[in-house]
């Protein structure tokens, strides 16, 4: 089920209604419900991938009282080996196994050895990449005593097939998310409102941002080779848009339905085009997934101690293994190492954590430092996310060779294809874009976009819904379009 | 818990308030002017009630362009009929909107004596132009057109449709919509067939594919276009406009169809496609500029269609 569906406009107030009426307060039944609703939620897509997420549910929650009830290291590791064979496992055949086929044959053929190709016809099952990270926290965490194992596997059920973040994330530690299925919820008016408003301004980062830039995006990476430098800029730029406002608005209904429930999400994005170098970026983007992989493999791996080419290949390793996360492609691999080429120089001589804090703190405007810091950063994130979007590495650098000439210089021209009713002229685009950094940036200090103070009097609260609302419902794509990190 | 619903509710239903509202008003500051067909692409404008016509043209922008660019007079002058165009870009508006517009002319008592529907493979198969959304959007906001179309059957993207149609009164777009349409013929001509232009546009032109249950779907509707008709006391004329390119790919699928529609309702079909193969007659591969029309009109509709009888 999509978040932008009129299915899911039905579901959530069912659910919210049945749930506040009936089991928020019976631990056991409420997690029973969150279940049922969940794979409700869930095989609306295709109810015959429901298997992996139970199969994936059953193994983590038996590893996790297998590896405490054993005695030595030794099958403590054989059980936590388990739980990472059956998770990468599901994720190597049904994500990447077309990938590592194809990517065989063109090796073998290249040494002029025969190499029978056999690919499958796989569908990516929706949220595999996210679910399957999620459960296996869960039993590392356990293996390294972070965490006790739960005995109540309807708990553990719900924890990992949790409806808001069950498809797209945020990619939810045990450690966080589990004990809060463990204890009764009692209604809380100003979360359950603050979570309206962040559901709002999900909406409105989706539907209205996202989706209208998608338009154009796919126009321009579709025909690069029909326009100049100026409109491929354009194209990279919406592009950036498309993908922050897609993804971080996902992430935004996300964590305000669960705040419907009385449930906390860890945070997904800060804000993080306002980030002034590379690595604060990386702070701020996709947080969830980026201490993901901080935690499990880039700290266990050395993480920045050692020596100079020790701090290069861990960098490399995770950059390039969190862009493989993202798609069976090059594209995406090319994007992880231009990331971890951008990374690198800032992590050697230890100014990573240099912009830890909000930018232009206390003030309204940044000064010229900070906009040059912005938007040098902002600047090399477009280039990367021309990766990102390609098709190949060929195509991505042939788009930017074409960004990088005379052209650049030459008036954009938007085809004709843009001519037809449905679809927001693109000045509007650039407007509806300035709307939101605009937005954002006086709220960067706040947890979402229309976050609002107790002091905040509630005639701007009201004139703020309206306004958002009416900005959806003039300018939102309501074409059925999926999140892209469905793909994930 | 009921403080949250009932705000929930108040802002829910307060701002739909207010959005009907704009949509009404916006809807009024363009329905109070009065347009001739040749002057918009919007039928509602163009309905009145209790009227009588002796022709209807229904079909996509093959239909609608002897309206545009002041043909319509032209038409009506050699034809020597009153006619009305419900015509509509191909893009936007499919076969299953034409049938909608003519059950609703019908429920405003605007009769005719004869109906011609333009076919053609490519609109026989097409699901998109049945679907798009923004079908109406020149259409000015009235609550019975709404609720007759709630009720109509044969939508299969009602609800966006809808919305669209009710979104689009406020917009820029609509507000402009002042007489929009040159009365300047269409003088523009083609010197030669482009072969490789005429491939890309039947690249798109059959972009959904030739999937058979479209065209059943399709079919099915024209048949409600002739039973519609009938039950109205009209009599149905199909016809297919002229193109620089002859007949359209997949034509057979259109003799079949209209083989049966003669064999089960004595309907009658004129195939134009390759009548005027003269560049100079086109604006482009499959639309006649104004002297085109005019010799179409004259040379094959006229005495084909309507002396005949």
């Amino acid at each position: 089920m999509l978040f932008n569906s009129l299915e899911f406009a039905i579901f959530l107030p069912l659910v919210f209604v049945l749930y506040w009426a009936f089991f928020a307060e019976k631990i056991k039944s409420r997690n029973i419900f969150f279940i049922v609703v969940s794979y409700i939620f869930y095989g609306w897509w295709d109810w015959r991938f429901l298997f992996l997420i139970i199969i994936s549910s059953f193994v983590d929650y038996y590893v996790g009282n297998k590896i405490v009830a054993s005695k030595s290291k030794k099958s403590k590791s054989y059980f936590l080996m388990l739980s990472i064979f059956v998770n990468l496992g599901f994720l190597m055949f049904f994500k990447y196994f077309n990938f590592f086929i194809d990517n065989f044959h063109d090796a073998f053929s290249f040494f002029g050895m025969q190499f029978n190709k056999r690919t499958l016809n796989i569908v990516l099952p929706v949220g595999i990449s996210f679910y399957t990270f999620q459960t296996m926290s869960y039993s590392i965490d356990v293996y390294r005593e972070k965490l006790k194992p739960t005995k109540d596997i309807f708990s553990f059920f719900a924890y990992v097939s949790f409806f808001p973040q069950l498809v797209a994330g945020p990619i939810e530690r045990a450690v966080n998310l589990l004990p809060q299925f463990y204890k009764p919820h009692k209604f809380n008016y100003s979360e359950a409102a603050d979570g309206m408003r962040q559901i709002l301004w999900g909406f409105f980062k989706k539907i209205v941002i996202a989706d209208n830039a998608a338009v154009f995006v796919n126009d321009i990476f579709s025909n690069y080779t029909d326009y100049n430098g100026s409109t491929l800029l354009i194209g990279g730029f919406f592009f950036a848009f498309q993908i922050y406002g897609d993804f971080s608005g996902y992430s935004d209904i996300a964590i305000g339905t669960a705040r419907l429930f009385g449930f906390k999400l860890m945070r997904n994005f800060a804000f993080p085009y306002f980030s002034r170098d590379i690595a604060e970026f990386w702070r701020r983007w996709h947080i969830s997934l980026s201490s993901w992989f901080k935690d499990y493999l880039y700290i266990p791996l050395g993480g920045s101690r050692g020596t100079k080419a020790k701090i290069i290949r861990n960098t490399f390793i995770i950059f390039v293994v969190s862009g493989f996360w993202h798609g069976a492609n090059w594209t995406f691999i090319a994007w992880g190492a231009i990331n971890a080429m951008y990374f690198i120089p800032v992590s050697l001589r230890k100014k990573n954590r240099k912009n830890i804090d909000v930018v232009a703190k206390g003030k309204i405007l940044p000064n010229i430092k900070e906009i040059f810091q912005i938007g040098f950063t902002f600047f090399i994130t477009i280039i990367a996310w021309v990766f990102f979007r390609a098709d190949s590495i060929k195509m991505a650098f042939d788009y930017l060779k074409r960004v990088f000439s005379k052209s650049l210089l030459s008036a954009p021209h938007i085809g004709y294809s843009f001519d037809i009713g449905q679809v927001v002229p693109i000045y509007m685009v650039f407007l509806l874009i300035f709307i939101l950094v605009f937005v954002e940036w006086f709220q960067r200090d706040k947890q979402h976009g229309l976050e609002f103070s107790e002091k905040t009097k509630p005639i701007v609260r009201y004139a703020a819904y309206f306004i958002v609302l009416f900005l959806i419902v003039l300018f939102g794509n309501f074409s059925k379009t999926e999140f892209i990190y469905f793909a994930f | 818990m009921k403080k949250f619903f009932k705000k929930i509710l108040l802002i829910f239903v307060s701002f739909l308030l207010f959005f009907i509202v704009l949509v009404v008003l916006f809807s009024k500051l363009i329905e109070n002017r009065e347009f001739k067909n040749w002057e918009t692409e919007s039928n509602l404008l163009i309905m009145h009630p209790h009227t009588h016509y002796d022709v209807l043209l229904l079909g996509n922008s093959h239909s609608r362009n002897f309206s545009r660019h002041n043909n319509h007079q032209r038409v009506e002058n050699i034809l020597n009929k009153d006619i009305l165009n419900f015509g509509r870009s191909g893009g936007i508006t499919g076969y299953s909107d034409y049938l909608f517009y003519l059950q609703y002319a019908y429920s405003k008592n605007i009769t005719f004596d004869t109906i011609v529907v333009n076919v053609f493979s490519q609109m026989l198969f097409s699901q998109s132009a049945n679907i798009a959304s923004n079908s109406f959007e020149q259409e000015p906001f009235r609550f019975d057109f709404l609720f007759q179309y709630f009720k109509y059957p044969f939508s299969e993207n009602k609800l966006q449709k809808v919305f669209y149609y009710m979104r689009s009164k406020i917009s820029l777009k609509w507000i402009f919509l002042n007489k929009p349409y040159s009365l300047n013929s269409k003088t523009d001509s083609l010197l030669e067939i482009d072969t490789i232009k005429v491939k890309k546009g039947f690249e798109i032109a059959f972009s959904d594919g030739l999937d058979t249950a479209v065209f059943n779907y399709n079919a099915n509707i024209v048949e409600e276009i002739i039973q519609t008709a009938k039950k109205n006391g009209a009599v149905v004329v199909f016809i297919t406009t002229p193109t620089l390119f002859g007949n359209w790919p997949h034509h057979d699928y259109v003799v079949d169809l209209m083989s049966y529609f003669k064999q089960v309702y004595n309907v009658d079909y004129y195939n134009f496609a390759d009548s005027i193969p003269i560049p100079n007659y086109y604006y482009d591969h499959h639309h006649l500029n104004t002297k085109g029309v005019v010799k179409f009109v004259e040379e094959y509709l006229k005495p084909a269609v309507f002396d005949s009888k």
